[in-house]
Protein backbone atom coordinates (compact mmCIF):
# COMPACT_ATOMS: atom_id res chain seq x y z
CA UNK A 1 0.00 0.00 0.00
CA UNK A 2 1.62 3.35 -1.00
CA UNK A 3 0.35 5.29 1.47
CA UNK A 4 -0.40 4.06 5.15
CA UNK A 5 -3.36 5.59 6.55
CA UNK A 6 -1.89 8.17 9.84
CA UNK A 7 -2.47 9.18 12.91
CA UNK A 8 -4.37 12.18 12.18
CA UNK A 9 -6.79 10.52 9.55
CA UNK A 10 -7.50 8.11 13.41
CA UNK A 11 -7.81 10.67 15.07
CA UNK A 12 -10.36 12.28 12.74
CA UNK A 13 -12.40 9.74 12.95
CA UNK A 14 -12.43 9.31 16.75
CA UNK A 15 -13.03 13.04 17.31
CA UNK A 16 -15.76 12.66 14.48
CA UNK A 17 -17.70 10.26 16.82
CA UNK A 18 -17.12 11.76 19.92
CA UNK A 19 -13.76 9.76 21.34
CA UNK A 20 -11.46 12.20 22.93
CA UNK A 21 -9.51 9.60 24.18
CA UNK A 22 -9.29 6.01 25.18
CA UNK A 23 -10.70 7.06 28.60
CA UNK A 24 -13.92 7.46 26.65
CA UNK A 25 -13.31 4.30 25.03
CA UNK A 26 -12.85 2.72 27.94
CA UNK A 27 -16.17 4.24 29.97
CA UNK A 28 -18.02 3.12 26.73
CA UNK A 29 -17.32 -0.24 26.57
CA UNK A 30 -17.48 -0.85 30.53
CA UNK A 31 -21.29 1.21 30.32
CA UNK A 32 -22.23 -1.21 27.04
CA UNK A 33 -21.22 -4.36 28.97
CA UNK A 34 -23.38 -5.93 31.56
CA UNK A 35 -20.97 -8.89 31.55
CA UNK A 36 -18.49 -9.24 34.56
CA UNK A 37 -14.68 -8.47 34.60
CA UNK A 38 -11.80 -5.58 34.38
CA UNK A 39 -11.27 -3.56 31.05
CA UNK A 40 -7.83 -2.76 31.32
CA UNK A 41 -5.66 0.40 29.19
CA UNK A 42 -2.68 -2.05 28.93
CA UNK A 43 -1.75 -4.53 26.80
CA UNK A 44 -2.91 -7.89 27.02
CA UNK A 45 -0.70 -10.69 26.17
CA UNK A 46 -2.80 -11.65 22.79
CA UNK A 47 -0.32 -11.05 19.84
CA UNK A 48 -1.33 -10.11 16.19
CA UNK A 49 1.23 -12.46 15.84
CA UNK A 50 -0.41 -16.21 14.59
CA UNK A 51 -1.05 -18.82 12.01
CA UNK A 52 -3.56 -17.30 10.37
CA UNK A 53 -2.97 -13.67 9.56
CA UNK A 54 -0.09 -12.49 7.33
CA UNK A 55 -0.03 -10.33 4.58
CA UNK A 56 0.86 -11.44 0.91
CA UNK A 57 1.18 -9.30 -2.16
CA UNK A 58 2.54 -10.16 -5.68
CA UNK A 59 4.93 -8.35 -7.15
CA UNK A 60 3.28 -5.53 -9.43
CA UNK A 61 5.54 -6.62 -12.31
CA UNK A 62 6.41 -4.70 -15.27
CA UNK A 63 6.18 -6.54 -18.59
CA UNK A 64 9.53 -6.14 -19.32
CA UNK A 65 10.29 -8.57 -15.86
CA UNK A 66 10.62 -11.67 -15.82
CA UNK A 67 10.26 -14.43 -12.88
CA UNK A 68 13.42 -15.29 -12.28
CA UNK A 69 14.63 -11.69 -11.84
CA UNK A 70 12.71 -11.49 -9.03
CA UNK A 71 13.77 -11.87 -5.15
CA UNK A 72 12.31 -14.17 -3.08
CA UNK A 73 10.63 -11.96 -1.16
CA UNK A 74 8.31 -10.43 -3.62
CA UNK A 75 5.69 -13.24 -3.25
CA UNK A 76 4.85 -12.33 0.09
CA UNK A 77 6.08 -11.08 3.37
CA UNK A 78 4.55 -13.38 6.29
CA UNK A 79 4.59 -12.05 9.69
CA UNK A 80 6.94 -13.54 12.29
CA UNK B 1 -12.81 -22.89 -15.50
CA UNK B 2 -14.85 -21.68 -11.93
CA UNK B 3 -12.92 -21.27 -8.86
CA UNK B 4 -14.38 -24.08 -7.46
CA UNK B 5 -13.10 -26.16 -9.44
CA UNK B 6 -9.51 -24.60 -9.80
CA UNK B 7 -8.98 -24.52 -5.71
CA UNK B 8 -9.85 -28.53 -5.99
CA UNK B 9 -6.93 -28.64 -8.96
CA UNK B 10 -4.69 -26.50 -6.70
CA UNK B 11 -5.25 -28.63 -3.58
CA UNK B 12 -4.70 -32.20 -4.60
CA UNK B 13 -2.71 -31.43 -7.41
CA UNK B 14 -0.24 -29.28 -5.90
CA UNK B 15 -0.78 -28.02 -2.52
CA UNK B 16 -1.02 -32.38 -1.52
CA UNK B 17 2.01 -33.19 -3.88
CA UNK B 18 4.29 -30.33 -2.53
CA UNK B 19 7.17 -31.43 0.32
CA UNK B 20 5.87 -29.36 3.31
CA UNK B 21 9.18 -28.94 4.42
CA UNK B 22 9.45 -26.56 1.20
CA UNK B 23 7.93 -23.71 3.41
CA UNK B 24 5.80 -25.75 6.48
CA UNK B 25 4.81 -22.22 7.52
CA UNK B 26 2.85 -21.72 4.26
CA UNK B 27 1.72 -25.02 4.12
CA UNK B 28 -0.22 -25.49 7.40
CA UNK B 29 -1.48 -21.82 6.89
CA UNK B 30 -2.58 -22.72 3.56
CA UNK B 31 -4.61 -26.15 5.16
CA UNK B 32 -5.17 -24.53 7.99
CA UNK B 33 -7.32 -21.19 6.27
CA UNK B 34 -9.18 -23.61 3.50
CA UNK B 35 -10.23 -25.97 6.65
CA UNK B 36 -11.67 -22.92 8.29
CA UNK B 37 -13.67 -21.88 4.76
CA UNK B 38 -14.62 -25.86 4.68
CA UNK B 39 -16.32 -24.82 8.29
CA UNK B 40 -17.69 -21.80 7.38
CA UNK B 41 -19.56 -23.33 4.59
CA UNK B 42 -20.70 -26.35 6.67
CA UNK B 43 -22.26 -24.11 8.93
CA UNK B 44 -24.63 -22.78 6.29
CA UNK B 45 -25.18 -26.23 4.52
CA UNK B 46 -22.84 -25.28 1.94
CA UNK B 47 -19.93 -27.32 2.05
CA UNK B 48 -19.66 -29.43 -1.40
CA UNK B 49 -19.04 -32.88 -1.93
CA UNK B 50 -15.61 -31.85 -4.02
CA UNK B 51 -14.15 -29.63 -1.14
CA UNK B 52 -15.47 -32.42 1.21
CA UNK B 53 -12.89 -34.81 -0.70
CA UNK B 54 -10.27 -32.13 0.14
CA UNK B 55 -11.07 -32.32 3.91
CA UNK B 56 -10.98 -36.28 4.09
CA UNK B 57 -7.18 -35.54 2.23
CA UNK B 58 -6.39 -33.20 4.31
CA UNK B 59 -7.51 -35.34 7.09
CA UNK B 60 -4.72 -38.19 7.05
CA UNK B 61 -2.02 -35.39 7.17
CA UNK B 62 0.58 -35.45 10.11
CA UNK B 63 -0.15 -31.83 12.40
CA UNK B 64 1.69 -33.22 15.74
CA UNK B 65 4.64 -31.11 15.06
CA UNK B 66 2.41 -27.92 14.25
CA UNK B 67 1.49 -25.25 16.41
CA UNK B 68 -1.94 -24.76 15.30
CA UNK B 69 -2.62 -28.34 14.36
CA UNK B 70 -5.16 -29.34 16.96
CA UNK B 71 -7.32 -26.67 15.79
CA UNK B 72 -7.03 -27.65 12.33
CA UNK B 73 -8.23 -31.60 13.38
CA UNK B 74 -10.83 -29.88 15.34
CA UNK B 75 -12.07 -28.15 12.20
CA UNK B 76 -12.11 -30.92 9.99
CA UNK B 77 -13.67 -33.29 12.42
CA UNK B 78 -16.86 -30.91 12.67
CA UNK B 79 -16.73 -31.13 8.50
CA UNK B 80 -16.86 -35.07 8.92
CA UNK B 81 -19.31 -35.05 11.12
CA UNK B 82 -16.92 -37.44 13.32
CA UNK B 83 -16.01 -36.64 17.66
CA UNK B 84 -12.59 -35.64 17.98
CA UNK B 85 -11.31 -35.45 21.24
CA UNK B 86 -8.33 -33.79 21.98
CA UNK B 87 -6.93 -31.15 25.01
CA UNK B 88 -8.33 -28.34 23.42
CA UNK B 89 -7.40 -25.37 25.51
CA UNK B 90 -10.42 -24.18 27.83
CA UNK B 91 -9.25 -21.11 29.55
CA UNK B 92 -9.58 -17.97 28.06
CA UNK B 93 -6.51 -16.44 29.92
CA UNK B 94 -4.26 -18.66 28.13
CA UNK B 95 -4.97 -17.46 24.56
CA UNK B 96 -2.31 -16.49 22.78
CA UNK B 97 -3.42 -14.80 19.71
CA UNK B 98 -7.02 -13.62 18.20
CA UNK B 99 -7.52 -16.82 16.34
CA UNK B 100 -6.86 -18.69 19.37
CA UNK B 101 -9.23 -16.77 21.57
CA UNK B 102 -11.69 -17.46 18.48
CA UNK B 103 -11.05 -21.60 18.27
CA UNK B 104 -11.28 -21.44 22.29
CA UNK B 105 -14.38 -19.53 22.05
CA UNK B 106 -16.00 -21.29 18.97
CA UNK B 107 -15.02 -25.22 20.30
CA UNK B 108 -16.12 -24.56 23.93
CA UNK B 109 -19.15 -22.14 23.49
CA UNK B 110 -17.71 -19.52 25.67
CA UNK B 111 -18.75 -16.12 25.45
CA UNK B 112 -15.62 -13.75 24.94
CA UNK B 113 -17.27 -10.75 24.35
CA UNK B 114 -15.10 -9.03 27.46
CA UNK B 115 -11.74 -10.36 25.65
CA UNK B 116 -13.11 -8.64 22.60
CA UNK B 117 -13.50 -5.29 24.39
CA UNK B 118 -10.06 -5.93 24.68
CA UNK B 119 -8.74 -6.17 21.92
CA UNK B 120 -11.00 -3.14 19.99
CA UNK B 121 -9.54 -1.01 22.63
CA UNK B 122 -6.09 -2.06 22.38
CA UNK B 123 -6.65 -1.79 18.35
CA UNK B 124 -7.70 1.78 18.63
CA UNK B 125 -5.00 3.00 21.09
CA UNK B 126 -2.93 1.50 18.92
CA UNK B 127 -3.51 2.97 15.75
CA UNK B 128 -4.56 6.34 17.79
CA UNK B 129 -0.62 6.59 18.25
CA UNK B 130 1.09 5.23 14.96
CA UNK B 131 -1.66 5.03 12.22
CA UNK B 132 -2.64 2.14 10.08
CA UNK B 133 -0.46 0.40 7.75
CA UNK B 134 -1.26 -3.16 5.83
CA UNK B 135 -0.14 -5.30 8.55
CA UNK B 136 -2.83 -3.60 11.07
CA UNK B 137 -5.63 -3.73 8.43
CA UNK B 138 -4.98 -6.93 8.40
CA UNK B 139 -5.32 -7.31 11.74
CA UNK B 140 -8.18 -5.33 12.02
CA UNK B 141 -9.93 -7.68 9.07
CA UNK B 142 -8.88 -10.63 11.52
CA UNK B 143 -10.40 -8.53 14.99
CA UNK B 144 -13.48 -8.54 13.19
CA UNK B 145 -13.79 -11.95 11.73
CA UNK B 146 -13.06 -13.28 15.10
CA UNK B 147 -15.08 -11.29 17.01
CA UNK B 148 -18.53 -11.75 14.84
CA UNK B 149 -17.38 -15.15 14.77
CA UNK B 150 -17.92 -14.46 10.86
CA UNK B 151 -20.90 -12.38 11.06
CA UNK B 152 -22.44 -15.82 13.27
CA UNK B 153 -22.84 -13.85 16.77
CA UNK B 154 -24.39 -10.84 18.16
CA UNK B 155 -20.85 -8.91 19.61
CA UNK B 156 -20.94 -6.20 16.42
CA UNK B 157 -24.67 -5.98 16.91
CA UNK B 158 -24.35 -4.64 20.60
CA UNK B 159 -21.86 -2.71 20.50
CA UNK B 160 -21.52 0.65 21.40
CA UNK B 161 -22.45 2.51 18.40
CA UNK B 162 -19.62 5.06 18.64
CA UNK B 163 -17.04 2.55 19.21
CA UNK B 164 -19.30 0.79 15.78
CA UNK B 165 -18.86 3.84 13.98
CA UNK B 166 -15.24 4.58 14.84
CA UNK B 167 -14.39 1.28 13.22
CA UNK B 168 -16.95 1.63 10.12
CA UNK B 169 -14.99 4.96 9.13
CA UNK B 170 -11.57 2.98 9.71
CA UNK B 171 -12.86 0.37 7.32
CA UNK B 172 -13.79 3.06 5.18
CA UNK B 173 -10.34 4.72 4.56
CA UNK B 174 -9.22 1.15 4.10
CA UNK B 175 -11.13 0.65 1.88
CA UNK B 176 -10.02 3.99 -0.71
CA UNK B 177 -6.36 3.00 0.14
CA UNK B 178 -6.59 -0.80 -0.82
CA UNK B 179 -8.88 0.66 -4.29
CA UNK B 180 -5.94 2.68 -4.58
CA UNK B 181 -3.17 -0.06 -4.41
CA UNK B 182 -5.07 -2.41 -6.01
CA UNK B 183 -5.00 -4.85 -3.45
CA UNK B 184 -7.64 -6.96 -4.10
CA UNK B 185 -6.88 -9.63 -1.33
CA UNK B 186 -7.12 -6.98 1.45
CA UNK B 187 -10.09 -5.57 -0.19
CA UNK B 188 -12.68 -8.46 -0.17
CA UNK B 189 -11.54 -8.86 3.28
CA UNK B 190 -12.52 -5.14 4.37
CA UNK B 191 -15.94 -6.27 2.06
CA UNK B 192 -16.40 -8.95 3.89
CA UNK B 193 -16.05 -7.13 7.43
CA UNK B 194 -18.99 -4.60 6.68
CA UNK B 195 -21.26 -7.50 5.92
CA UNK B 196 -20.03 -9.02 9.32
CA UNK B 197 -20.35 -5.89 11.13
CA UNK B 198 -24.25 -5.05 9.26
CA UNK B 199 -25.55 -7.05 6.59
CA UNK B 200 -27.05 -4.27 5.43
CA UNK B 201 -24.11 -2.74 3.90
CA UNK B 202 -24.62 -5.92 1.26
CA UNK B 203 -26.52 -3.07 -0.63
CA UNK B 204 -23.85 -0.29 -0.82
CA UNK B 205 -21.39 -2.71 -2.29
CA UNK B 206 -22.71 -5.56 -4.04
CA UNK B 207 -22.59 -3.81 -7.16
CA UNK B 208 -18.91 -2.77 -7.19
CA UNK B 209 -17.64 -5.87 -6.04
CA UNK B 210 -18.80 -7.76 -8.73
CA UNK B 211 -18.11 -5.36 -11.04
CA UNK B 212 -14.58 -5.00 -9.82
CA UNK B 213 -13.94 -8.96 -10.22
CA UNK B 214 -13.02 -8.49 -14.19
CA UNK B 215 -9.83 -6.62 -12.94
CA UNK B 216 -8.33 -9.45 -10.94
CA UNK B 217 -10.58 -12.78 -11.81
CA UNK B 218 -8.34 -15.38 -14.08
CA UNK B 219 -9.93 -17.35 -16.85
CA UNK B 220 -8.80 -20.14 -14.96
CA UNK B 221 -10.41 -19.53 -11.87
CA UNK B 222 -8.06 -18.15 -9.44
CA UNK B 223 -8.13 -14.44 -7.96
CA UNK B 224 -5.28 -12.21 -8.23
CA UNK B 225 -4.53 -10.87 -4.58
CA UNK B 226 -3.19 -7.60 -6.06
CA UNK B 227 -1.95 -5.38 -8.85
CA UNK B 228 -3.08 -4.89 -12.90
CA UNK B 229 -0.75 -7.44 -14.48
CA UNK B 230 -3.50 -10.36 -14.67
CA UNK B 231 -2.39 -11.47 -18.02
CA UNK B 232 1.12 -11.69 -16.92
CA UNK B 233 0.38 -13.85 -14.47
CA UNK B 234 -2.21 -16.09 -16.54
CA UNK B 235 0.55 -16.15 -19.12
CA UNK B 236 3.75 -17.29 -16.37
CA UNK B 237 1.57 -19.46 -14.17
CA UNK B 238 3.62 -22.32 -14.23
CA UNK B 239 6.69 -20.53 -13.45
CA UNK B 240 4.94 -19.09 -10.19
CA UNK B 241 6.80 -19.81 -6.77
CA UNK B 242 4.79 -21.38 -3.57
CA UNK B 243 4.37 -17.87 -2.29
CA UNK B 244 2.92 -16.47 -5.11
CA UNK B 245 0.92 -19.88 -5.66
CA UNK B 246 -0.30 -18.85 -1.82
CA UNK B 247 -0.97 -15.81 -2.54
CA UNK B 248 -3.21 -16.51 -5.64
CA UNK B 249 -4.73 -19.25 -3.46
CA UNK B 250 -5.51 -17.10 -0.42
CA UNK B 251 -7.34 -14.49 -2.42
CA UNK B 252 -9.28 -17.24 -4.06
CA UNK B 253 -10.76 -18.65 -0.98
CA UNK B 254 -11.40 -15.22 0.14
CA UNK B 255 -13.14 -14.23 -2.49
CA UNK B 256 -15.20 -17.14 -2.41
CA UNK B 257 -16.31 -16.90 1.13
CA UNK B 258 -17.29 -13.01 0.08
CA UNK B 259 -19.48 -14.33 -2.89
CA UNK B 260 -20.97 -16.58 -0.64
CA UNK B 261 -21.33 -13.92 2.19
CA UNK B 262 -23.44 -12.16 -0.56
CA UNK B 263 -25.65 -14.93 -1.65
CA UNK B 264 -26.43 -16.51 1.32
CA UNK B 265 -27.19 -12.75 3.27
CA UNK B 266 -29.19 -11.74 0.00
CA UNK B 267 -31.27 -14.43 -0.07
CA UNK B 268 -30.30 -16.12 -3.01
CA UNK B 269 -28.50 -19.12 -1.39
CA UNK B 270 -30.97 -20.89 0.97
CA UNK B 271 -29.32 -21.83 4.56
Amino acid sequence: MSKQITQSEIKAVLKKNGIHSIDDLTKMLIENDSAPGIISKKSSQASPLNWIISFWRLPNLIKDHRLDDLPNELGGELLK
Amino acid sequence: MNSNKWVVNYFSETLLEIDPLIDKTIFYKSIGEFTLFCYLLKRNDLLISDYLNLINKASKLDYKDYVGGIYIKKLIAICLDINYCNNNKEIIEDYSSIEELYFISIFNSINCNKEWDQQVLEFISVIKKEGLDIKSLYHLTHLIFFSSNFGFNMYWIKCDNQIKRVIIDILYLGLSKCKISQNWDLLNELYLCFIFIEKEFITNFSQEIFSSFSLYKSKYGWYLSDGNNLKFYEDNFSKLNFKHLYSIFHTTIITELLITELNVKRGLLSI
